[in-house]
């Protein structure tokens, strides 16, 4: 099938013709899910060299089960979601210790004047927020409110009822509120952007 | 819930999401393709159907090899009746009567059907 067909094709329908050796699917696929994997992964681990390893490993993970994938049983994307979550948590057991080296300074001395400062502003100050949330809250955050899933696909990624996400991702939300909201000034954010 | 009411859930940090979906971690060139080599060095091999010989397809067009031991054996009767056929089928053959005799349905069977 040619590369262009594929953009309509569901990622089962691709990962079909993957696991029948179909090489324009390897290259579709991939295209579609790296960047979403890679982007995932680093806001949960705040680290662009383990976020790339975390994404290689999970594509490795899904060309292995490709063959056996058994239509219907779940979307490729959440089970995606799900493996890379379980990546990033074995290597935020793995750092012992919070290193908040690593997170992302919140604030530039200079108070930002234009739209894409203003942008790149808040990004950093979300992520480095996210950062010192419970790793399970970050996790419900960033999949309800970054990455836009319903609460019940993100139930099946982290083996939760809906409602249990909906407490998870209110308390997350109520922390970053708490966080960011008090230190507007102080980070040289201003509305209408 | 709709996507408004989800709007103004989210509150003031709307911005901040907004501005973390625009963002993101943009995979690099040399990423990609590393990813893309990774899949493709995964990949299984698509199935290739190897050309067979034209006997094993005349073969397999007949139905295998019981189909073939069964054609075998009624070739072997025919051409065994051909060079020494039965005593009574030559009388059969050479007597024409004997063939224009037959009848499948006697005038005893018509007069029973009308009673």
């Amino acid at each position: 099938m040619p590369l262009d067909a594929m953009h309509d094709s569901d990622d089962e329908a691709l990962l079909e013709l993957y696991a029948c050796g179909d090489a324009a699917a390897a290259r579709a696929l991939t295209a579609r899910l790296g960047p979403r994997v890679l982007s995932h992964a680093h806001r949960l681990l705040a680290d662009r060299a383990e976020a790339e390893d975390v994404t290689q490993e999970a594509l490795l993970r899904l060309w292995r089960i490709a063959p056996d994938w058994r239509r219907g049983e779940a979307k490729v994307t959440t089970w995606l979601y799900r493996v890379t979550a379980n990546l990033c948590t074995d290597r935020l057991r793995r750092r012992r210790g919070t290193d908040l080296d690593s997170v992302p300074e919140i604030a530039d001395d200079q108070p930002p004047v234009e739209v894409a400062l203003q942008r790149q502003a808040r990004e950093q100050a979300l992520q480095a927020a996210l950062m010192r949330l419970p790793e399970r809250q970050r996790q419900a955050v960033v999949l309800r409110h970054i990455e836009g899933l319903a609460n019940p696909e993100i139930g099946q990624i982290m083996d939760l009822t809906t409602r249990a996400v909906e407490s998870l991702t209110a308390r997350g939300k109520r922390s970053l509120e708490v966080m960011l909201l008090g230190q507007r000034e102080e980070l040289g954010l201003y509305d209408d952007t | 819930m709709t996507h408004d009411d989800d709007a103004s859930a989210k509150g003031d940090l709307a911005g901040f999401f907004e501005a973390a979906r625009l963002g993101g971690a943009e995979p690099t060139g040399g990423f990609m393709a590393r990813m893309e080599a990774d899949a493709l060095r995964m990949q299984p091999r698509p199935m290739i159907r190897r050309k067979q010989s034209l006997w094993r397809e005349l073969l397999q067009g007949l139905g295998g090899w019981p189909a073939v031991a069964g054609l075998t054996a009624a070739t072997c009767v025919g051409v065994w009746i051909g060079i020494n056929p039965p005593d009574r089928l030559d009388a059969l053959l050479e007597d024409p009567s004997a063939i224009q005799s037959v009848d499948p349905l006697s005038g005893y069977d018509f007069a029973m059907l009308e009673n």
